[in-house]
């Protein structure tokens, strides 16, 4: 993936994201307190107008920092700290190996600065399996990725706000699992191994 | 002179700490911001603003939540010239001892160890 290629992904993520902005905010209402739709909406919407040509490095970090300032809570802040982390590692041309490294760039920001671990009901159960997704499929397909959001159906949030749902929040996908997938699709899409 | 920067869910418990302190330290130079868009939170922004403006090495304080994880990361990003500390103290009895102990001439380093083991 070049720079040229990345852009119109961060660009399309806006379309995706006003498509499934009332999924989002289903699952968010659910276990949440149902802003999720709309946050990831706004915060697409902003990359969309703001975020404009450059080398991959550029557009990462734009998107980072856009997204940083546009969406509150928890979920902007780790996205856009993570593009910005994922920028410093992007090469010109995003291939397999390089692709790999960032998501495991992604995979240790969101660990780290969100403390948070596998298993807990979150967006960080699709960001850290999609590397060894990458591995062992050589690419990463929608459906392989949305399998990955529907594990966490059956997890107990532990973190966050779907925490104080606790068995409740049993049976609903982790709204931040499933934008996940739609953000690691596009910046993976065509890319193999 | 260390200054001292707070950062809170809510403009008043930024606004309130400041007052409380300033008047015990007056020459403590603090940096205070609160809420988002006149409601409740914090975001990386308003901490990179007051990061901006800061003039020497720094130790920071943060209240609930998200605070941390915004205030980490605005640190992270920073490429000023000043140190950045981020002491796990609470709000306002953490920035409270800070000035005072900046206002009878504590190096920052003294006042990170008084913090460490300071009791409310």
């Amino acid at each position: 993936m070049n720079a040229e290629k990345l852009l119109e992904q961060m660009h399309g993520l806006k379309s995706i994201f006003d498509e499934k902005e009332s999924e989002l905010t289903g699952l968010d209402r659910e276990i949440g307190d149902g802003d999720h739709g709309v946050n990831m909406k706004r915060g697409f919407s902003a990359v969309n107008d703001k975020v404009s040509a450059g080398s991959t490095q550029d557009i990462l970090k734009q998107t980072g920092m856009t997204l940083m300032s546009s969406i509150g809570g928890a979920s902007g802040p780790l996205y856009g700290f993570s593009f910005v982390k994922m920028s410093e590692v992007a090469k010109e041309e995003i291939d397999g190996e390089n692709l790999m490294e960032m998501l495991e760039v992604f995979d240790r920001t969101v660990a780290e600065k969100g403390k948070v671990e596998g298993g807990e009901k979150t967006m960080y159960d699709v960001i850290s399996k999609s590397a060894d997704l990458f591995r062992e499929k050589g690419s990463l397909s929608l459906e392989d990725l949305q399998q990955l959001a529907e594990e966490t159906k059956d997890m107990i949030a532990t973190k966050g706000r779907a925490a104080y749902f606790k068995e409740k929040s049993k049976g609903t996908i982790d709204p931040g699992a499933q934008s996940a997938v739609y953000i690691i699709h596009a910046l993976g899409e065509g890319v193999e191994k | 002179m260390t200054e001292i920067l707070i950062i809170s869910h809510s403009s008043e418990i930024a606004e309130g700490t400041r007052s409380l302190v300033s008047q015990m330290a007056g020459d403590t130079v603090i940096h205070a911001s609160g809420g988002v868009d006149g409601g409740i939170g914090t975001n990386v922004d308003q901490i990179n603003d007051m990061l901006e403006k800061i003039g020497d090495d720094t130790v920071c304080f943060y209240d609930i939540g998200s605070s941390r994880m915004n205030l980490e990361m605005a640190v992270e990003m920073y490429d000023g010239p000043h140190q950045l500390h981020i002491s796990e103290s609470p709000i306002v009895e953490g920035s409270f001892l800070a000035a005072v102990e900046n206002s009878v001439g504590s190096s920052t380093e003294d006042i990170l160890e008084k913090l460490k083991t300071m009791k409310k």
